[in-house]
């Protein structure tokens, strides 16, 4: 019998073709009476909410009360995890550092990055080292 | 440390340590510090005294008060030994105890007139069976809020055709000498009405110095006629109690075919007696009369108490007009009757309430203009209704703003969920929100 | 070839309402709020009398749960739909209606005008047909076994599914008018409901007993069957299923919505835009073809492509072995052909280590890949060299 095929699904490398952001959606938790929500609220209605908003289009920005609860960052990724960060009693510039650290990251856990490591898809181009190529043996 | 002597004196305890505290055999007090025997006991007491027979040969009579407290060394420690040594032998307590005992062993005691009941038929009934919201509507319990018809006036132009309607209406009655305290209610103007009330300019007189009305053709007559009026559109007023309708005074006013609307007898008594002064200055309310009752209420009779209840009335929407000129806000309003009625009448027609030193803070309405557009200009104070005014943030493709908090419904509706959800609900009798009500 | 006329006949697939429009328009003051309940503070300026008059009867909540699909102007207010058009990157000529329109299956919708068949049919020809010259044009050799294992790979059914999740698109739980439209909608299966056999897992060049005499080899598959080698549905059995059935697998729909996305964005921007969206979405894939193949009996392939090609048969000789009588053995074999040694293989017995010669030959043969890589959709650019030809396999080995 001549050769089958094996059925599989070619996988993805993010950003090789296309980028695509991996946060899709961020929700913006308030509350009107908190002291709390106090730079929430000033950020809201800065004009720090549509910059961000206008830097990551890839991003929808859902914007909702939370009454009488602590404001709050909550981050979906396209991975199904979502990251919430409590943002009571900070600044509005901070909160939009907050906003962006969410927007960058990727939905898995964060990791440190230890040494050089190198991931690729492709064979290296000398070849892997084998005992029984080279004329070793020929000693 | 208690003597034996007390222990076989029969008192009770309680008895004995008040004894101690105030260091007498015959302490001051109340003798029965809970008022003497209950209700039943007096009455078994007076029906065996009544009888006559069987007493209690010591049994005594209902104290009060016990005698005051003794000064040392008096000539009436003979008679507080008589009394602490009928006190010892029979206590309060053990009265108490042996009149409370039923002398069922006694059968010519018995009350002849008394059966044992078996069931609950026939027998009074105290207090309600059921839940108290199950029992159906009282007149007492319905509730007529004085600024629930109107949302809340909030622009200038609802304000001004507000205040521009109370004045119209109130020196209206005022010219008709109907009292001030007549009750507008709810008056829904049909459109010839309106451009009349719109058209009316008002005025100052400088020489009786008092607020004049300019009515143009035949515009007081319909006013009068719609305040008056007989027409179905009119409903009772929702903002005072609902009196019983005094029908004698309906046929005089139907009888009277005049157009200049004279007041029945018993107002217009009252009326000539103090047009003097000023008319309408100082009416007393007398209660009897508040309203005047339709065609329909007369024919239904007593009918149904609670058909115009303010919950069955459809919502009431607020004929705002364009006022020609806004002077009349910077005209005095006087006497203070007229005012205070102008003022509670534009309370009601804008709904908001109006604080009462703003009543007599000043002689015309500007206080009261700019206390009820102070909100007008200011920010909303909500996140949501500040953002939803912005336009650069409404514009934004990928940002939704929600005024309220989103909730697990919202997602499920969101995702299409939440139909079958309710449909499976309702399939199954269960409550879809909520707890039902069982 | 000759260009397709589209815009001739695309006026059935492109309703005149899905005219291009820009998706952000200064002039749009639409209001953005989820319940039709609240009505927000408003100013005179925005009073609540305008408002009303803006956001039509047709948005209230009864209405939309009698549709089947959001309506068109729910997609202007989506703000998950705007985050996945600009997620991906899509020229701003595609409106968000159309994006909206490709999310909806037919199974939520039926009406071909409201759902993304149209656009899934013109989509799956483009993408079946850029990446089957993309793989024979990089390998002309391949057996068409392996062809249609390496276009299942790239465009099947899962891995559209996969780039649908890779996306961020989400599915709707049930299809409906009040479904926020950057969701996919789709009618979902009912559990336990007979799916019928799924696709086996190897792609084999023999045909079914039942097939007959037409369909003696696989060759006749490019003809009858699908891009991926397997039986098209015939027409009865599709009704036959579809009334048995109600519903589609969030599979089904994932491929139906990117078939149909690529679809709308040939209609709506043009062939450039469909190019460089199949280049960064699905070319940039990684698929090692060489592992793909199965084979059954390398070496007697290997002979009979050596007696097809005129080469001298191959004959297998030991280059170097190590350790034959302990315990691990390493034997290195070599295919040759003649003096030319065709491939190497490594193994601890002596056959292993030949059929892994026959395999590395066989596969270096099929791998062969042109230097330069040029496929024939280059042609419709404006400006291209001009075609040489490509000389692709003559066709399987027959055995």
């Amino acid at each position: 019998m001549p050769v089958q095929g094996i059925r599989t699904v070619a996988t993805n490398q993010n950003g090789l073709g296309a980028f695509i952001v991996q946060c899709k959606r961020l929700d913006l938790h308030y509350c009107d009476w908190y002291g709390s929500s106090r730079g929430m609220n000033s950020f809201l209605t800065s004009e720090l909410l549509p910059r961000l908003s206008r830097m990551h289009p890839q991003v929808s920005i859902h914007i909702s009360p939370r009454p009488n609860k602590h404001p709050v960052l909550r981050a979906h990724y396209i991975n199904g995890r979502e990251k919430a960060v409590c943002v009571r009693n900070l600044e509005k510039e901070q909160i939009m550092q907050k906003c962006e650290l969410l927007v960058q990251s990727q939905g898995g856990k964060n990791r440190k990055i230890r040494g050089r490591n190198v991931l690729s898809e492709n064979e290296s181009v000398r070849g892997i080292w084998s005992p029984f190529h080279g004329g070793i043996k020929d000693v | 440390m208690q003597s034996t002597r007390d222990a076989s004196s029969g008192l009770p305890w309680t008895e004995r340590i008040r004894r101690k505290m105030w260091g007498s055999d015959n302490p001051p007090g109340l003798k029965d510090p809970y008022g003497g025997p209950g209700y039943f006991e007096r009455r078994r007491q007076e029906a065996q005294a009544e009888r006559g027979r069987g007493q209690i040969p010591t049994e005594p009579t209902i104290v009060e008060h016990e005698p005051a407290l003794p000064e040392p060394g008096l000539p009436e420690m003979s008679t507080l030994e008589e009394e602490s040594a009928q006190n010892t032998e029979h206590s309060h307590a053990q009265d108490m105890m042996r009149s409370r005992s039923v002398p069922e062993n006694d059968p010519e005691k018995e009350d002849l007139t008394y059966v044992q009941a078996e069931t609950w038929n026939g027998l009074e009934q105290v207090g309600l069976s059921g839940h108290w919201s199950e029992t159906p509507p009282t007149p007492a319990d319905s509730f007529r809020p004085y600024l629930a018809a109107f949302e809340k006036a909030s622009s200038w132009k609802e304000i001004l055709s507000a205040l521009h309607q109370a004045v119209v209406e109130v020196v209206t009655l005022r010219d008709s000498r109907l009292p001030l305290t007549y009750s507008l209610g709810h008056i829904a103007y049909k459109p010839d009405v309106l451009a009349a009330l719109s058209t009316t300019t008002i005025e100052f007189d400088y020489h009786s110095k008092q607020i004049v009305l300019k009515y143009k053709d035949g515009g007081r007559r319909l006013m009068v006629e719609a305040i008056l009026g007989d027409d179905l559109q009119r409903s009772i007023s929702p903002y005072e109690p609902v009196a019983e309708t005094t029908y004698a005074e309906v046929p005089a006013l139907e009888a009277n075919g005049d157009t200049t609307f004279t007041a029945p007898d018993q107002e217009s008594q009252e009326l000539r007696s103090q047009e003097a002064d000023f008319p309408g200055q100082d009416i007393e309310y007398d209660g009897t009369h508040t309203f005047v009752a339709t065609k329909e209420e007369m024919n239904n009779g007593n009918g149904d108490q609670y058909k115009n209840n303010i919950e069955d009335l459809p919502p009431q929407k607020r004929t705002a007009y364009t006022v020609t000129s806004a002077d009349f806000i910077t005209m005095p309003l006087e006497p203070l009757e007229l005012r205070f009625a102008v003022i509670k009448r534009a309370s009601q027609l804008t709904g908001h309430r109006i604080p009462d030193p703003l009543i007599t803070a000043r002689q015309s309405l500007s206080s009261i203009y700019s206390y009820l557009g102070r909100d007008r200009d200011s920010p909303p104070k909500k996140v949501a209704d500040r953002l939803l005014i912005k336009p650069d943030v409404i514009n934004l493709p990928n940002v939704h703003i929600m005024p309220r908090r989103e909730t697990p419904v919202d997602k499920d509706k969101r995702l299409g969920r939440w139909k079958i959800i309710e449909a499976e609900l309702h399939s199954k009798g269960l409550p879809v929100l909520g707890k039902s009500r069982v | 070839m000759k260009r397709l006329r589209l815009l001739r006949w695309s006026d059935t697939v492109l309703s005149p309402r899905t005219r291009p429009r820009t998706i952000i328009s200064p002039q749009c003051q639409c209001r953005r709020w989820q319940s039709a309940t609240h009505q927000p503070f408003l100013r005179e300026a925005h009073s609540s009398k305008d408002v009303q008059g803006q956001v039509p009867d047709t948005l209230s909540e009864e209405h939309l749960l009698r549709l089947p699909s959001p309506p068109i102007q729910a997609a202007s207010s989506s703000a998950k739909l705007a985050a996945l058009h600009a997620r991906l990157q899509l020229p701003s000529r595609l409106p968000l209606q159309v994006l909206a329109r490709t999310l909806v299956d037919p199974s939520a919708d039926p009406s071909p005008q409201f759902n993304n068949n149209p656009f899934s049919i013109l989509g799956n020809d483009f993408l079946g047909y850029y990446t089957s010259e993309y793989i024979i044009c990089r390998y002309p050799r391949l057996p068409l076994a392996v062809v249609f294992a390496a276009m299942y790979a790239y465009v099947g059914p899962k891995a559209l599914a996969a780039i649908t999740r890779e996306w961020g698109v989400e599915a709707a739980a049930h299809p409906g008018g009040e479904v926020d439209p950057g969701y996919l909608q789709f009618r979902r299966v009912a559990p336990e409901s007979d799916m019928g056999s799924k696709p086996s897992a190897l792609i084999s060049p023999m045909p079914d007993a039942s097939s007959g005499w037409k369909r003696r080899g696989i060759s006749s598959r490019t003809v009858h069957d699908d891009e991926f080698g397997d039986v098209r549905q015939s027409a009865k059995d599709k009704e036959a299923s579809s009334t048995a059935i109600e519903g589609v697998t969030e599979e089904k729909a994932s491929t139906n919505f990117v078939r149909a996305l690529t679809g709308a964005l040939y209609l709506h921007s043009g062939r450039a835009a469909v190019k460089s969206f199949f280049r960064e979405h699905f070319m940039s894939r990684q698929l090692n073809i060489a592992s793909l193949f199965n084979f059954r009996h390398p070496q007697r392939d290997l002979s009979r492509l050596c007696a097809r090609e005129g080469f001298q048969s191959p004959v297998a000789r030991i280059v170097s072995e190590t350790g034959r009588k302990s315990r691990h053995p390493v034997f290195v074999i070599g295919v040759f052909s003649g003096h030319e040694k065709l491939g190497e293989g490594a193994g601890s017995s002596l056959d292993e280590a030949r059929t892994c010669a026959a395999v590395a030959a066989l596969k270096g043969w099929y791998l062969y890949s042109p230097t330069e890589l040029r496929v024939p959709s280059e042609m419709e650019e404006p400006g291209a060299r001009k075609w040489d030809r490509l000389l692709v396999d003559p066709g399987d080995i027959v055995v």
